[in-house]
């Protein structure tokens, strides 16, 4: 019974080509040019999956992308991926699908109990339910999402490889049908940049599923051929655009390897990411089918009219030998002919009192039974339809009355009206008019946002025939290209003789919802309008009822629209049923805003190649690979690997850590410091700028001295802080904290560029030209005097002063300056000679104990001698003030940056959080970072806080831990005890401490 | 101490002078050589002219070009700012010239030889390799050769510079930090252009 139903000619299938692949365990075959959805269907599988929240049986509804119910799990393990829609997945060999919302089989579905007690399930049911008490949502939803199903994600890492890009052009055109082909074909030709983006594997949209018209079909393939020739147009098949954000700035998914199976894309990414940037945008994004409310339209075997069609002329799939068409428009009479031509039985049902004479002729010429003024009033069947009964209409369309007729068929293909795809048109700002000739929402043009500059052509924009798109497209084709400047061509229009075909939907009189002999609501059956949240009429009804008359609130109430699926084919029926319940026209109802994507995507062309080691930038020091080789920990700062510790073998964190801070105190140690922020600043005004940006005084500071500075924001709170030194007359080396560094050059250029423009003054980054060895210690002379000709003597080179030289040969600038409160030098010598130094010194420091010490150390060393660290120590709400550095604030200077804070009563009260240092009682506690201090401990919070704690470290120089931290009036609390409460409940004693625990008087790094 | 040529041995760039080729592109960290930022009132015809006698070329003028001369090349960065490649001196020997043709205090040269290196990209598909890190286009009608700008490629910051239009060739100029990052990133895309 292989492919049952497949016809034995016919589509755009390559027969040759016989693909194997599974659907829940059973191996079916398929042809190349198939999808999923195709392939089933010629295997007669009807039964695809499980709905939302009844558990109904479902089956395919769609061919293309609108598809609500054919929702898979495609693929095992981790190329496992769910909720994909089996008519957007191009067959391929070895394809392996399995059906959702299903447990423990399609056939047996025990969720389906759901339909049975739907009475209690209304609309609103969750969320009347569950959001109230809200603790308890967490533990409803657990429930609800387990019993709702959907797919499930992999757990294991995408092996999948992903790339993302940008493109700019002149003319970006959705959609590849006739009128974006003519659209595109207008705008290219001259040096005009054109893209041309559809979601199907090939190009001709809407045609590809229609009845061959040989004339239209070589249109295309001409069109297509000479755009593919052109080397100015980008083609992009299997490529949907998901997004569009102002300034015609678009968003598109390429499928670039989807199609070939997973692992069978050699190096090629699985997808391509694509951020468009266009000039003018043409939409022809073509129209969507959209159901018959009709009862129990959610049968499997119930499909669209052009979707059946599209299975047969594009597949050659015949999905049933007898086929009602149920319609209240002309186009269903296409799939008609279709069906009869293939040789089913077909019955057309038109809601209709009244059809063309020539529609009627067509009919009887194919021998198609045709009742018109009739409707569906049920469907019998469940896992697949078996046959319907019609019966005749009311003149008002509001009731069935009279003679019913039961028809056996297998597949019903209805038709109630084309919505034009006003996704993009939307999401680009525009607003919608109401046109009622097609009933439907089209772009308003007039209400266009002018920022997206663009144009909505053929059945996106309510013109379904062929000829019309085609024209429409050409015009807007060659208004976008020469609004860019450029010349357009001339597209050659097809001859159009045939008029079933071509003439799109033709005429419609609208039935929002058939009659049953129910009332809506009362009867067994459930008319559907949204498939894949499982939203009916009657919820509808249930909403009006309880007062959610605007569509917004309809949507969030009823939850229509709001599925993968974005009620593509649902939310024009959901709107015109509102309508008349409220007696109102539908533009009155209004619609919801189209949001991107427009169709699902995965996250992981989204992030393109920017994942994994190339998620976040890494940025490395000139002697990284030294780190390396000597085995660092490395610790986040900003962007930089810094060396965090050097574990020995055999040492944990803590005990390196302990090692390299003693070492530095007894011996000598080195650091990294290249990462420091490093400005270099010129000009006449460079003193008073400088005067201007820190807090104390700059311009009696002599050539080749060094000086700390802090500076503040506008608030008077600390902002970053370092040590600038005087090169020159006029020249200045200031360094910024490592985070720093983009911050103060941007605020340094922000005062500069927008408040002092007349100033002369030049500031340039040279962070990355120096490689920064800081040596610290008691042996940091010894072993600098090894390697320098610098005059090393205290009275030659004092503390807080730069002196240039060699250092191991290497031209550097050798700064005496220090963070650990040791004799220090720090080494600056051009990056290029890094490395050199690094091992140059490594190796003369042997005879002296030099140690390799990172970050931490660092961290240790500084808050020994109650050195602050901006941004730890300090969080944006901190004065010098409160660091207990007033000393560094100038009374003398007129002005400085954030000092007119300080006349504000909050900055000048004397009770803020100040700096202290904390000694808790017991020596072998190290405080949590970020712990409360608390007036007085209690059972349980809440407690009052005075302070926390900013720092915290065991010191092996103390012998004991020990902390910084900010307390309420500290610097009147030295010698009192304090309580601090833990996050584990317990309780600590502290004492309070002058926050400078070594060398008080700073001999040792002056020495 | 050590001599000249020990020092010359020692020197080294973020990505050691390698060369990657994929899908006919071309990625090679290009020989180092010295740089220096030049601050200055452009507007000004009499210092123009001064550093036009230094640097052997009027520099350039316009906005997001580059000029070249010899064995200089000059890139425009902004109204008062200039890079200069040296490709034959060093920065220390340069840098007293180009500073004497500037009035005193009136604006600033600053060796940042060691800040950036300088990653050239070629192959017909080049464009597409810049085009997955930038949103800057690149397309040769509005990038051509003799053009730079400074843009973002992932998140590194950039001067890129245009070529050769008919083989796409272009150079990635990028901070020393980022070199590494840079480089692995663009020897993934290649592989995906």
């Amino acid at each position: 019974m292989s492919q049952s139903c497949r016809l034995d000619s016919g589509g755009r299938i390559d027969r040759s080509k016989v693909l194997q692949f599974t659907f829940d365990g059973k191996s079916y075959t398929g042809f190349k040019g198939d999808t999923l959805a195709s392939a089933l269907l010629a295997n007669g599988v009807k039964l695809l999956g499980r709905s939302f929240k009844y558990h109904r049986p479902r089956g395919l509804i769609a061919a293309g992308s609108e598809e609500p119910n054919a929702l898979m799990q495609l693929e095992n393990g981790a190329y496992t991926e769910p909720n994909t829609r089996a008519t957007c997945i191009e067959l391929y060999d070895g394809l392996v699908a399995n059906s959702q919302n299903r447990w423990p089989s399609l056939g047996f579905d025990v969720g389906a109990i759901n339909s049975s007690v739907a009475r209690f399930l209304p609309a609103g049911f969750y969320y009347k339910t569950f959001m109230w008490p809200a603790s308890m949502w967490m533990t409803y939803e657990k429930f609800i999402r387990k019993a709702a199903g959907l797919g499930v994600s992999p757990t294991e890492p995408d092996p999948d490889v992903y790339h993302s890009r940008y493109a700019t052009c002149d003319v970006l055109v959705i959609g590849g049908g006739p009128a974006g082909l003519a659209a595109a074909t207008a705008a290219a030709g001259s040096d005009a940049r054109v893209m041309l983006i559809d979601e199907q594997s090939e190009f001709g949209g809407s045609t590809l599923g229609a009845a061959a018209v040989p004339e239209v079909a070589s249109w295309v393939a001409a069109s297509t051929a000479a755009l593919a020739a052109n080397n100015n147009v980008t083609l992009l098949p299997r490529t949907t655009v998901t997004g569009y954000f102002d300034y015609n700035y678009l968003t598109a998914v390429e499928k670039v390897t989807d199609h070939l199976g997973p692992g069978n894309g050699g190096t090629a990414p699985r997808q391509r990411f694509w951020k468009i940037r266009a000039s003018r945008v043409v939409i022809a994004a073509g129209s969507i089918e959209r159901p018959l409310v009709f009862a129990d339209n959610d049968r499997p075997g119930i499909m669209l009219a052009n979707a059946v069609s599209t299975y047969i002329n594009r597949f050659g799939v015949l999905p049933d030998q007898n086929i009602v068409v149920f319609t209240n428009n002309d186009s269903a009479y296409r799939t008609a002919v279709d069906a009869a031509r293939s040789g089913a039985t077909v019955t057309m049902v038109d809601t209709r009192a009244e059809v063309s004479a020539e529609l009627t002729r067509v009919l009887q010429q194919h021998k198609v039974k045709q009742f018109t003024g009739h409707a569906i009033s049920s469907v019998q069947g469940t896992k697949g339809v078996k046959a319907v009964r019609i019966m005749p209409l009311s003149a008002d369309g509001k009731s069935l009355q009279g003679q019913a007729w039961e028809i056996n068929c297998g597949i019903v293909a209805n038709s109630g009206g084309w919505t034009p795809s006003v996704h993009m048109f939307s999401q680009s700002g525009g607003k919608l008019q109401y046109d009622n000739s097609i009933e439907g929402f089209v772009p308003d043009p007039a209400k266009a946002k002018r920022i997206n500059p663009g144009f909505s052509v053929g059945a996106c924009n309510g013109s379904f025939a062929t000829g019309d798109c085609i024209a429409e497209g050409a015009q807007a084709g060659r208004q976008a290209v020469e609004a860019c400047g450029f010349v357009a061509s001339d597209v050659a229009m097809p001859e159009l003789t045939d008029a079933l075909n071509d003439t799109g939907m033709g005429g419609i009189a609208a039935l929002w919802l058939v009659p049953t002999v129910h009332p809506v609501g009362e009867g067994p059956a459930k008319h559907f309008h949204d498939f894949q949240n499982d939203v009916t009429a009657a919820d509808i009804h249930l909403a009006a009822r309880e007062g959610y008359l605007s569509v917004e609130h309809l949507k969030r109430y009823t939850t229509t629209g709001m599925a993968t699926d974005q009620g593509k084919t649902s939310n024009l029926n959901a709107l015109a049923i509102m309508a008349e319940i409220r007696g109102a026209q539908i533009p009155e109802v209004g619609t919801t805003t189209f949001r991107p994507p427009f169709t699902p995507l995965t996250f992981g062309a989204i992030g393109g190649q920017e994942s994994k080691d190339l998620f976040l930038q890494e940025r490395h020091t000139p002697m990284h690979q030294c780190h390396v080789q000597n085995n660092a920990v490395f610790e986040d700062v900003g962007d930089w690997k810094r060396p965090w510790y050097f574990p020995h073998s055999g040492e944990d964190m803590h005990a390196a850590v302990q090692r390299e801070t003693l070492s530095v105190r007894t011996d000598v140690g080195m650091l990294d410091a290249s990462t420091l922020g490093k400005i270099d600043i010129q000009g006449a005004d460079a003193a008073e700028f400088l005067e201007m940006i820190y807090t104390n005084n700059w311009k009696k500071l002599a050539i080749g001295n060094c000086r700390y500075g802090l500076m503040l924001n506008e608030h008077g709170m600390i902002f970053d802080d370092g040590v600038t030194t005087r090169l020159g007359e006029h020249h200045y080396h200031m360094t910024t904290t490592s985070g720093g560094a983009a911050r103060v050059l941007n605020w340094l250029e922000e005062w500069l560029q927008t408040e002092w423009p007349e100033k002369q003054v030049y500031c340039t980054s040279v962070t990355e030209q120096w490689a920064v060895v800081a040596l610290n210690g008691p042996k940091a002379r010894d072993l600098l005097a090894t390697l320098s000709d610098i005059d090393l003597s205290k009275e030659a080179f004092p503390f807080m002063s730069m002196r240039e030289g060699q250092v191991a040969g290497i031209p550097a600038r050798v700064y005496r300056i220090s963070f650990t409160g040791e004799l220090a030098y720090e080494i600056n010598v051009p990056a290029r000679f890094g490395r050199q130094l690094w091992e140059t010194l490594q190796e003369a420091g042997k005879p002296f104990n030099l140690c390799h010490y990172g970050t931490e150390a660092m961290h240790v060393l500084r808050a020994e001698k109650g050195f602050i660290i901006v941004g730890q120590d300090t969080d944006g709400t901190v004065t010098p003030a409160d660091m207990d550095m007033d000393w560094i604030v100038s009374k003398t200077k007129p002005d400085f940056l954030g000092k007119r804070s300080f006349l504000r009563s909050d900055t000048a009260r004397d009770d803020r959080q100040q700096l202290v240092g904390l000694l808790t009682t017991d020596p072998t506690v190290v405080l949590m970072e970020g712990a409360h201090i608390v007036q007085e401990i209690k059972d349980a919070p809440p407690m009052t806080t005075i302070g926390r704690v900013t720092s915290s470290y065991m010191s092996p120089n103390l012998e004991r831990s020990f902390a910084l931290g900010m307390l309420k009036n500290g610097l009147a609390r030295k010698g009192e005890t304090v309580q601090l409460s833990l996050m584990n409940g317990d309780a600590v004693e502290a004492l309070v401490t002058d926050p400078v625990f070594i060398d008080k008087e700073g001999v040792r790094v002056r020495g | 101490m050590a001599d000249q040529a020990t020092l010359r041995a020692g020197m080294a760039t973020p990505l050691s002078g390698q060369s990657y080729s994929s899908n006919g592109i071309t990625i090679s960290e290009q020989q180092s050589c010295d740089k220096l930022i030049v601050r200055a009132d452009f507007s000004d015809a009499a210092t123009v002219a001064a550093l036009s006698q230094v640097l052997g070329q009027t520099p350039a003028l316009e906005a997001n070009t580059y000029s070249m001369a010899d064995d200089k090349a000059v890139y425009w960065l902004g109204p008062d700012e200039r890079l200069v490649y040296l490709h034959a001196q060093t920065a220390a020997d340069t840098i007293g010239s180009v500073q004497a043709a500037i009035p005193a205090g009136k604006g600033a040269v600053v060796d940042v030889s060691d800040y950036y290196t300088v990653i050239q990209l070629s192959g017909q598909n080049a464009r597409d390799v810049l085009s997955s890190g930038t949103p800057f286009d690149v397309h040769p009608r509005v990038f051509g050769a003799g053009q730079c700008a400074q843009t973002r490629y992932g998140s590194a910051t950039v001067l890129l510079s245009a070529l050769d239009d008919d083989t796409p060739t272009f150079n990635v100029q990028v901070r020393w930090s980022f070199a590494q990052y840079l480089w692995t990133y663009l020897a993934r895309v290649a592989g995906y252009c």
